[in-house]
């Protein structure tokens, strides 16, 4: 749990905080595009959608594919599985951790009940 | 053999959610996991794993640490600072490991804290207990990023697996 790759994850996590980006992943999850396909259903300018993609770029999310003037665009998937892994380890720690501390609060109970005699 | 009691929630925020009933009384259940007594009695997420050390400075702006040592020797110190406290229902703070952890004081953190809510609801003689560990470090920023980009993890865990 402690070697997870975090200034990777940070850029993960950053680039999916917004609404424009994680619509063009969706998109993305259908299949490769090029650049200005991506770009039409979004009121914004060819800019705008190429600044969304760069950070996605730098987050590792996705993948750009150069065939002359035509830029394409396709999904990465790896940052997202250590964005998940983290989520798993933790699963693992605190279930694991959840157990034991049930398994003592009832140890704890069946003391203070013997020793308050019975409160019901 | 025992029984899952955990209702994992997938995240839809980015974060962990586990929540479990517990048979004890609110009270109890706050106080046996705040307790350095107690966390060395039960902290324990893999078998033959020790709390050797816990210290707890439970106020808000407070300082915990909780050193726990694996069977071969390898620290795994967690530290934080309270956010909120409100016993003896809620807890908020955040959580960072130490990068050596083996000594008796606090030490160098790696840095990346995470952010835990813990609550303990009331429930007659049992108490809901509902834990959430977030990627973020603070509530604001976790509240910032909690606008359902799970379904997308989730869609994508789905397209990495098909990989």
């Amino acid at each position: 749990m402690v070697e997870y790759r975090s200034s990777l994850l940070d850029r993960t996590f950053g680039a999916l905080a917004d609404p424009t980006r994680r619509r063009i992943l969706a998109q993305l999850a259908k299949g490769e595009e090029c650049v200005t396909d991506l770009a039409r259903p979004y009121a914004m300018s060819l800019a705008a959608v190429s600044k969304h993609l760069i950070v996605l770029e730098k987050a590792g999310l996705v993948k750009r594919r150069r065939d002359g003037r035509v830029h394409s665009m396709a999904l990465e998937a790896k940052p997202m599985q250590e964005a998940r892994a983290w989520i798993d380890r933790y699963r693992k720690f605190w279930e694991g951790n959840l157990d034991q501390f049930e398994r003592y609060l009832d140890k704890l109970k069946t003391k203070e009940t013997r020793r308050d005699d019975d409160e019901k | 053999m025992t029984m899952m009691k955990n209702e994992v929630q997938k995240p839809d925020d980015a974060t962990l959610i586990l929540k479990r009933m517990l048979n004890a009384p609110q009270e109890l259940a706050f106080k046996a996991w705040t307790s350095p007594e107690h966390i060395q009695q039960w902290m324990q997420p893999e078998p033959g794993m020790v709390v050797p050390l816990a210290n707890m400075d439970l106020r808000v702006g407070g300082k915990y640490r909780i050193q726990m040592k694996m069977p071969d020797g390898e620290y795994f110190t967690a530290v934080g600072v309270f956010k909120e406290v409100k016993a003896p229902e809620r807890l908020v703070y955040t959580w960072d490991w130490e990068k050596d952890g083996s000594g008796a004081e606090f030490g160098e953190v790696e840095g990346k804290p995470s952010l835990i809510t813990v609550e303990f609801l009331k429930r007659g003689e049992r108490t809901e207990m509902v834990l959430t560990h977030s990627r973020f470090a603070t509530v604001e920023s976790r509240d910032s990023h909690a606008q359902g980009w799970g379904k997308i993890v989730e869609s994508f865990a789905t397209f990495v697996e098909k990989e």
